[in-house]
C-alpha cells in the first residue's frame, strides 16, 4: 500500500487531520503525566507499615469521668484483650503509626551534641508485647522487660531508660552498626541516657510524608498523661473482624470511658492516605475517560470522513481494490495522523512534567513513560478506526455507477 | 430571525444524533472535570472574611532552635505562640484595636439528660473577643465578660448546630453542659456561622470543615487540663513534669490573631512585637536573630498552603482536560460543517448574506455549547459528590453556587464558540458556486 | 433585463489559467426565454454561475435590470439573488430534512417579510405547481418530478424576474420532463424572463430563442451581428 495517496488525500483536509492529531498530542501529554503521578502515588501509599496490617485493628477510647481509676482500667484492659480468643496481642500505645497524629523527639548520641546533629524519629510507647502485636521482628538484641514497664502521667518527666529502635534509626544514629548497648541522650537537658538494647526491622512513624518515616523507637511505658488509649491489636489470621466486633462490645461496656474510634489498620490506612488514594482515583478516571473521548473522536472523525468519500471509495472498490486495501487506507492514515501526534506528544508530555515538576514538585518522569504512552495510542488509534475502516469496506462497488 | 436559526439549529443537531452526542458529551465532561476541580479550588482559595480579612492579622514571634537554618521565608517561623508570649500579649496594652488568643482541644460532652450518649465534642478555647473581632454572629446571649475569663469561669457558648442537637435549638442560656464530667454553663448561642477556610486554624484536619460546636474561656480550659489538639512543637523539652512546666516551657501551640483596623495601627503593632521580642532576649529568651511577622488572612492562606498542591494539579490537568475535548469539539464540528456545504451553498444562491450563514451557524453552536454546558453542570454535580466521597472534610467544598453556575454556562459558551469559529468560518467563506451541481 | 458584454472569466491556479468564458456578449429581453445549450466544457456552468450572480466576472460588464451587477459586493449580490432571481438546479438541491414548506421558505427567510406574507407567498407557489396539499411532506416522499416542482415553487415564492434553470430536467423521466417544461412555459408566460442552461437539444428547441456557448463564446448569430453593429456605431461615433 502507497503511502503517498493517502498523504494527498489527508493533504485536502489537512485541517481536520491537524485537529486529531494535536488532540492526540495533548492526550498524550496527559496520559503519560496523569499515569506517572498517580503510579508515584500509588508506590506511596503501599508502602508497608511495618505493621501486619491486614490483622490488625485500632481502637480509641477517652476516660471522661471525674471518679475513673484510669490505671486500673488500661491494667485490666490489657490483660482482658491479650486474654481474649483469636487476640495474638494487644497493647495501648500514645498513638498509631501511619494515623496522620502522633509524637515526634530527638536523640543525639553525647549530651553536649548540637541540636541540628539530632536526629529525630517518631516514639511510640509499647510494652513486652509491642512487638508481637506491631508485627516486627527483633534483627539485633533484646525485647523490654515487663518490670522495664512505666506508667507515664502528665506529672512524670523522667527520661526512658531503654528503648528500642528502627533499623533506620539505628543507622541515622549509629551509622556504623553495632547500636544495641550504645547510649543516646534526648536533648542538653536530659538528666540520664537512654539505651538502646534491641533493634527491630521496620515501622513508620505516625507521618506519611515525613522524610525520614521509617526512624522509629519503642519506648516502654504506658501512657496516662492524656484521656486518650490508643489501642493496636492484633489478631491471629482470619480472626480479625470477629475479634474487632467483641473488642468493640467490651471498650464500650465501662461507663465513664468511651469507645470514640474502632477500626481495621487497613481502614485506618485508608482514611490517612484519603487525600492520596482520592488523587489516584481521580487521574485514574482523567487517563480513562480522556483515552476514550479520544477514542471517539477518532471514531467520529473516520466515521464522518468514509461518508464523505462513500463515492471515491465505490469507484476505488470498481477500479479493483479489494476489501483490505480500502481498510489499510483508512488504518494508514490513522496511523500517520496519531504518530504525528504523538511526535507532538513526547515534546508536550515533557514540557507538561517539567512544568508539574518546578511548579508542583511532582518529580521527573521515566523516559520509558514516553514509548509505553506511544505504544499505548498506536494501540488506540487503532483500535478507533477499525470500526470506520470496516464500513469503508463495505461500501458496494456498484456506488461508483450510480450517479447520486 | 432567532427563532429561525434556533429551530435550523436543532434540526442539524438532530440530523447526525450520534455525532451531536458525541459533542454535548466531549464538551460537557470536558467542563465537568473543570468544573469540579475549579469549584473545589474556587472555594478552598474563597476569602473566609471578605469584609474583614484585610485587617485581620496572623501573628509569629520566632522563639526557635538557635542552630537551625537561618529563616529564608516565613514559612521556615513557627506558626503557632508559646503560651507565655501570648498571655504575655494578651494582658498587656499593645497598638491593637482587638486580640485573641486561642487554640483546639476536646472533650467528652454529656448534657446529663436521659438517653443522651456522651459524644467527643471540638472545643475552641479563646478570648472573648474571638467573636466581636472574627463577626461571630449570636443567635442567643453573648460572649463572656472579661470578668468571666480573669475569673476562669466554668462557662461556654454554643454553635447553632450544637444548641439544635443538645437543645432542640431552645434559647439554652443558663443551661448546663458537662466537658469531662465537669458542668460549664452556656452563656451564648450563635448563629450559622461557617468561614471556609477555617482560617483561624489551619494546621491540620478539618481546615474545611465546620467551625468548633463549643467554645470555652482559655484560662478555664487550661485550667481543666483540655490539652491542645493541634500541633504542639517544642524544640526544647519542658524542664520538668505537669501543665505548669508545659506553660513555661518554649513549646508553641497557640494561634495568635489581631485586629489592626489601619495601616499604621499595623505599624506601630509591628514594632511592639519587635521590642517586645528584644526585650526578651535580654532574659536570654529568643536566641535567632529578629523575625516576627504579621499576615493578613489572605496572605497567611498562602503561607500556610491552605490550596492542596494536589488540587492545584488537578485544576491544571483538568484545564488540559478541557482543551482536549474542546480540540475534539473542533474537530467534529469541522466535519460536521463540511457536510453543511451544500445547504449553505443553496441558502447562499437563494441570497442568504454570509452574516445570515454566520448567524445561523453561530446560533447551532451556542446551542451546542448551552447543551454541553448543562451536561456539564450535571457531570460537575456528580464529580462534586464523588469528591465528597473521597475526601473527607470536604463537604463545603462541595456545592455550586450561583457564581459558579454561570461560570459554567459561561465557560461552556465560550469553549463552543471558541470550539466551532473556526469551523463556521469555514463554511462562511464557502463559494456559493461550487455545490450546487450534481456531485 | 439582461445584458452581457465582454464578460470574460479566468480561472488561476499557480499553474495554469484557464479561460472559462472569453469577450461574451448577450443580451436578454423581458420576458424572454431563452435556453443556452453547448457541449460539456464550453462555459455554460460559468455563464450560469455569472448570471445568478453566484460568481464575479473576471472582465467585461453585467447588467441585470439596469443596474451593473458585476462588481457588487458580497451582501448586494445576495440581495439581489435574494429578490430578482430564481433557481432551478438539476438536482433540485432541497433540504433533505425540512419539509416542502420550510424548503420553500428557505430563499423567504432572508427576505424582510412579516411571517403572514411570507405564508401566502409559499401558498401560493405550492398551490401553483400542485403540490399545496404535500406542504408537510418531506423531500424523499416525492418523486423526482414533484421535487422538481417543489424547487420550483421555491425559485417562485419571491416573485423573481429572472429564473435560472440548469438542466431543470436532467434528472427526469421525459415525462416528468415534460410537465416541468409545460410548467417553465406557463411561468414565462405570465411574464417572468427565463434562462434555461441544457445540453439537450430537443427540450432547447421548446424556448424562443437558442443560443449556444461554444469555447466560452456566445455563437448565437443575432448576437454577434448586433455586436458588430454596435462597434461599428461606436467607431463611427469616434470618427465624428
Amino acid at each position: 500500500m502507497a503511502i503517498r495517496p493517502i498523504l494527498s488525500a489527508l493533504s485536502r483536509n489537512a485541517t481536520g487531520a491537524l485537529l486529531i492529531a494535536l488532540q492526540i498530542a495533548l492526550t498524550m501529554a496527559i496520559i503519560t503525566n496523569a499515569t506517572f503521578i498517580l503510579r508515584e502515588r500509588t508506590a506511596y501509599i503501599e508502602r508497608p507499615s511495618g505493621l501486619d496490617e491486614e490483622n490488625t485493628l485500632v481502637a480509641v477510647t477517652t476516660d471522661f469521668a471525674a471518679d475513673l481509676d484510669s490505671r486500673a482500667l488500661l491494667a485490666r484492659d490489657l490483660d482482658h484483650l491479650n486474654a481474649m480468643p483469636g487476640v495474638r496481642a494487644a497493647i495501648v500505645s500514645h498513638s498509631v503509626p501511619v494515623s496522620g497524629s502522633g509524637n515526634g523527639e530527638t536523640y543525639q548520641v553525647a549530651r553536649d551534641t548540637p541540636s541540628n546533629e539530632a536526629v529525630s524519629f517518631g516514639n511510640f510507647s509499647a510494652d513486652e508485647n509491642g512487638l508481637e502485636a506491631l508485627g516486627l521482628e527483633l534483627v539485633a538484641g533484646r525485647n523490654f522487660r515487663p518490670e522495664e514497664i512505666r506508667w507515664r502521667t502528665l506529672e512524670s518527666h523522667e527520661n526512658q531508660s531503654v528503648v528500642l529502635v528502627s533499623q533506620a534509626l539505628a543507622d541515622a544514629l549509629f551509622p556504623d552498626g553495632n547500636a544495641v548497648g550504645q547510649l543516646v541522650w534526648e536533648g542538653p537537658t536530659a538528666e540520664s541516657p537512654t539505651e538502646i538494647i534491641g533493634v527491630y526491622d521496620e515501622m513508620q512513624n505516625a507521618w506519611p510524608t515525613s522524610s525520614n518515616v521509617d526512624r522509629t523507637s519503642l519506648q516502654p511505658f504506658r501512657d496516662l498523661s492524656t484521656q486518650y488509649r490508643h489501642f493496636i491489636i492484633r489478631a491471629e489470621p482470619g480472626q480479625r473482624d470477629r475479634v474487632l466486633s467483641e473488642v468493640e462490645q467490651y471498650l464500650g461496656e465501662e461507663r465513664g470511658r468511651m469507645l470514640y474510634v474502632i477500626r481495621t489498620y487497613e481502614e485506618q490506612k485508608r482514611r490517612t492516605y484519603a487525600q492520596d488514594i482520592a488523587m489516584v482515583r481521580l487521574l485514574t478516571g482523567v487517563v480513562v475517560v480522556l483515552g476514550t473521548i479520544t477514542a471517539f473522536g477518532i471514531v467520529g472523525l473516520a466515521w464522518f470522513s468514509v461518508t464523505q468519500r462513500r463515492k471515491q471509495i465505490g469507484t476505488r472498490r470498481a477500479l479493483g481494490a479489494r476489501k483490505r486495501d480500502v481498510m489499510a487506507h483508512f488504518m494508514i492514515e490513522n496511523w500517520l495522523i496519531t504518530t504525528l501526534g504523538l511526535i507532538l506528544g513526547t515534546a508536550g508530555a515533557l514540557a507538561l512534567n517539567w512544568f508539574l515538576d518546578t511548579e508542583y514538585q511532582v518529580g521527573r518522569m521515566p523516559l520509558w513513560y514516553l514509548p509505553a504512552g506511544v505504544l499505548a495510542l498506536w494501540v488506540l488509534g487503532q483500535l478507533a478506526v477499525l470500526a470506520p475502516a470496516r464500513r469503508a469496506a463495505a461500501v458496494p462497488p456498484a456506488l461508483a455507477t450510480r450517479s447520486v | 430571525m432567532f427563532s429561525y436559526y434556533l429551530k435550523l439549529a436543532l434540526r442539524s443537531i438532530r440530523r447526525n444524533p450520534v455525532l451531536s452526542t458525541l459533542m454535548v458529551l466531549a464538551l460537557g465532561l470536558g467542563i465537568g472535570a473543570f468544573m469540579t476541580t475549579y469549584t473545589v479550588y474556587y472555594l478552598m482559595s474563597g476569602d473566609p472574611i471578605p469584609h474583614k480579612s484585610d485587617v485581620l492579622y496572623a501573628v509569629q514571634l520566632d522563639n526557635w532552635d538557635p542552630n537551625d537554618p537561618p529563616t529564608e521565608s516565613q514559612r521556615d517561623v513557627q506558626p503557632q505562640l508559646t503560651w507565655r508570649d501570648a498571655e504575655y500579649l494578651m494582658h498587656n496594652p499593645t497598638p491593637a484595636s482587638d486580640q485573641a488568643a486561642m487554640y483546639r482541644t476536646g472533650a467528652i460532652v454529656e448534657t446529663g439528660s436521659e438517653g443522651q450518649t456522651p459524644f467527643e465534642g471540638n472545643i475552641r478555647a479563646t478570648y472573648p473577643s474571638f467573636f466581636p473581632m472574627f463577626d461571630v454572629p449570636f443567635r442567643y446571649g453573648r460572649p463572656w465578660d472579661l470578668a468571666a475569663e480573669s475569673g476562669h469561669e466554668r462557662v461556654v457558648v454554643l454553635s447553632r448546630k450544637m444548641n439544635d442537637e443538645l437543645f432542640e435549638g431552645e434559647n439554652s442560656l443558663g443551661r448546663t453542659v458537662k466537658f469531662n464530667d465537669t458542668p460549664f454553663q452556656v452563656v451564648g448561642v450563635l448563629d450559622d456561622w461557617r468561614p471556609t477556610p477555617r482560617f483561624y486554624q489551619v494546621d491540620s484536619g478539618g481546615t474545611f470543615g465546620d467551625a468548633e460546636d463549643f467554645y470555652v474561656p482559655l484560662n478555664t480550659a487550661v485550667d481543666r487540663v483540655f490539652l491542645p489538639h493541634g500541633n504542639v512543637n517544642c524544640w526544647l523539652e519542658p524542664d520538668g513534669g505537669g501543665i505548669e512546666a508545659f506553660l513555661r516551657s518554649e513549646c508553641v501551640w497557640l494561634q495568635f490573631w489581631a485586629e489592626l483596623a489601619t495601616p499604621d495601627e499595623a505599624a506601630s503593632y509591628k514594632d511592639f512585637l519587635d521590642n517586645y521580642v528584644r526585650s526578651q532576649k535580654e532574659t536570654g529568651r529568643f536566641p535567632r536573630p529578629l523575625n516576627t511577622f504579621i499576615t493578613p488572612v489572605m496572605e497567611w492562606m498562602d503561607v500556610m498552603e491552605v490550596v492542596s498542591t494536589d488540587n492545584r494539579v488537578l485544576v491544571r490537568v483538568a484545564f488540559l482536560f478541557l482543551l482536549v475535548c474542546v480540540l475534539n469539539t473542533v474537530g467534529l464540528l469541522l466535519a460536521k460543517f463540511l457536510g453543511k456545504c451544500p445547504e449553505v451553498a443553496l441558502r447562499r444562491a437563494m441570497g442568504a448574506s454570509r452574516r445570515a450563514i454566520f448567524s445561523q451557524n453561530l446560533v447551532e453552536i451556542g446551542l451546542i455549547g448551552v447543551l454541553g454546558g448543562a451536561v456539564g453542570l450535571a457531570f460537575a454535580w456528580l464529580g462534586l459528590q464523588l469528591i465528597d466521597k473521597l475526601y473527607r472534610g470536604y463537604q463545603h467544598l462541595v456545592h455550586l453556587d450561583a457564581v459558579m453556575l454561570v461560570t459554567a454556562l459561561v465557560i461552556a459558551v465560550a469553549a463552543s464558540i471558541a470550539a466551532g469559529l473556526y469551523p463556521v468560518w469555514r463554511v462562511t467563506r464557502l463559494a456559493p458556486a461550487g455545490f450546487l451541481k450534481t456531485q | 433585463m439582461l445584458k452581457m458584454t465582454d464578460v470574460s472569466k479566468v480561472y488561476r491556479t499557480e499553474l495554469i489559467e484557464t479561460h472559462a468564458l472569453r469577450n461574451l456578449n448577450l443580451e436578454v429581453s423581458e420576458g424572454e426565454f431563452v435556453a443556452v445549450t453547448g457541449p460539456s466544457g464550453s462555459g455554460k456552468t460559468t455563464f450560469l454561475n455569472i448570471a445568478g450572480l453566484l460568481e464575479k466576472p473576471t472582465g467585461g460588464s453585467y447588467e441585470l435590470d439596469g443596474e451593473d451587477v458585476g462588481r457588487l459586493s458580497d451582501d448586494a449580490a445576495a440581495r439581489i439573488r435574494n429578490e430578482k432571481v430564481g433557481f432551478i438546479f438539476q438536482s433540485f438541491n432541497l433540504i433533505p430534512d425540512l419539509n416542502l414548506y420550510d424548503n420553500v421558505d428557505v430563499p423567504l427567510r432572508y427576505r424582510r417579510w412579516s411571517g403572514k406574507q411570507r405564508r401566502k407567498a409559499i401558498e401560493n407557489a405550492l398551490e401553483l405547481v400542485g403540490l399545496a396539499s404535500r406542504a408537510n411532506y418531506l423531500p424523499s416522499q416525492l418523486s423526482g418530478g414533484q421535487q422538481q416542482r417543489v424547487a420550483i415553487a421555491r425559485a417562485l415564492a419571491g416573485q423573481p424576474r429572472f429564473l435560472l434553470a440548469d438542466e431543470p430536467t436532467g434528472n427526469l423521466d421525459s415525462l416528468m420532463a415534460r410537465q416541468v417544461m409545460d410548467m417553465l412555459e406557463a411561468i414565462n408566460g405570465e411574464g417572468t424572463t427565463i434562462v434555461m442552461v441544457t445540453h439537450d437539444q430537443e427540450l432547447a428547441r421548446r424556448a424562443q430563442r437558442n443560443i449556444q456557448v461554444l469555447d466560452g463564446q456566445v455563437s448565437d448569430l443575432d448576437t454577434l451581428y448586433q455586436a458588430r453593429v454596435d462597434r461599428l456605431a461606436r467607431e463611427d461615433s469616434a470618427h465624428v
